[in-house]
C-alpha cells in the first residue's frame, strides 16, 4: 500500500460530506502498521493509526462523549452527524491503570472541536515500555457509503483526518 | 432465551479489547444478545454500548441470548467470557 497516498476504501454516491479532525499532533498511519491484531484487522470498523507528537487528545468533531474511560486510555464519541468513533491512546495501555493519564472529560459531555480530552504523559509511556501509537476506529463504517482516510501525513491537531460520505 | 450469569475475574473488566472481541463474536449470530448488569443491557454486537457498560472486576454480568441460533450464540460467547473476563 502506498502510504504516501490517501486511501479511498469505498466509493459511493456524491452526498453531504463529514469531516473527522486529527484529536492530536502525529504521524497519520494505515491500520496495517498497527502492531496489533484487534486494530489491525479493522473487524470493527474503519481503523487508522497516529503515532502522536504530542501529549494531548483534542476533540476530533462535534458531538457527545459516550464513554471515557477512568483509566484514561481510551474514550468513545459521537458526532453530531452520527460518526461513533474509539480513540484508544497506545496499545495494552489498560495495564497502566492512569497512570501518565490525566481525563478532562466525562461521560455525556457535549464537545466541540479542540476540546481538550485528555493528556498523557507520551515519554513515560514509553519509557514504561508501551507503544502509544493511537489507534481511531469508527465503528458504525458500514453506515457510510464512501471512507476518505488521509495516512502517510504529519498532521496537527484538527487538520483533516478522515472525510465520510453517507 | 438463556440467561448467563457471570461474575467477572479478570483484573480490568471489560475494556476496550474484550469488548471489541465480544462485539465481534456476536456478530456472527442472528439471534440478539445483550451483555450488562442489573437494569443497563447493551447490544452485544455493539462495541460503542459494550464499552459504555463499564463492568469491572467483581461486578456480576449478565447475557442474553434470544433468537433462532441462540444455543449456539451462548456457547461461543460463554467461552470467550470465561477465558477474557
Amino acid at each position: 500500500m502506498n502510504m504516501f497516498g490517501k486511501m479511498k476504501e469505498k466509493f459511493g454516491k456524491e452526498s453531504k460530506g463529514i469531516t473527522i479532525l486529527a484529536p492530536m499532533d502525529g504521524n497519520v498511519v494505515s491500520a496495517g502498521q498497527i502492531n496489533d491484531p484487534t486494530f489491525r484487522e479493522q473487524f470493527l470498523g474503519t481503523t487508522i493509526g497516529i503515532q502522536p507528537a504530542g501529549n494531548r487528545v483534542v476533540a476530533p468533531v462535534s458531538g457527545t462523549i459516550s464513554s471515557i474511560f477512568e483509566t484514561g486510555h481510551a474514550l468513545s464519541i459521537v458526532s453530531d452527524d452520527g460518526v461513533e468513533l474509539i480513540i484508544h491512546i497506545g496499545l495494552d495501555t489498560v495495564q497502566l491503570k492512569g497512570q501518565f493519564f490525566k481525563i478532562h472529560a466525562k461521560d455525556g459531555d457535549t464537545i466541540k472541536p479542540g476540546d481538550l480530552l485528555i493528556e498523557f504523559d507520551k515519554d513515560e509511556i514509553i519509557k514504561a515500555g508501551y507503544d502509544v501509537i493511537t489507534p481511531i476506529i469508527i465503528c458504525n463504517s458500514a453506515m457510510f457509503s464512501d471512507i476518505e482516510t488521509f495516512t502517510g501525513k504529519e498532521v496537527q491537531e484538527l487538520d483533516e483526518m478522515i472525510k465520510l460520505k453517507k | 432465551m438463556i440467561n448467563y450469569k457471570y461474575t467477572i475475574t479478570k483484573e480490568f473488566g471489560i475494556h476496550a479489547r474484550p469488548a471489541f472481541q465480544l462485539a465481534k463474536n456476536a456478530s456472527d449470530f442472528t439471534c440478539s444478545i445483550q451483555i450488562g448488569k442489573a437494569d443497563q443491557m447493551a447490544d452485544a454486537k455493539d462495541v460503542m454500548e459494550i464499552m459504555g457498560i463499564k463492568l469491572m472486576q467483581g461486578d456480576e454480568m449478565r447475557v442474553t441470548f434470544n433468537g433462532t441460533d441462540e444455543d449456539k450464540a451462548a456457547n461461543s460467547m460463554i467461552n470467550l467470557i470465561k477465558e477474557h473476563l
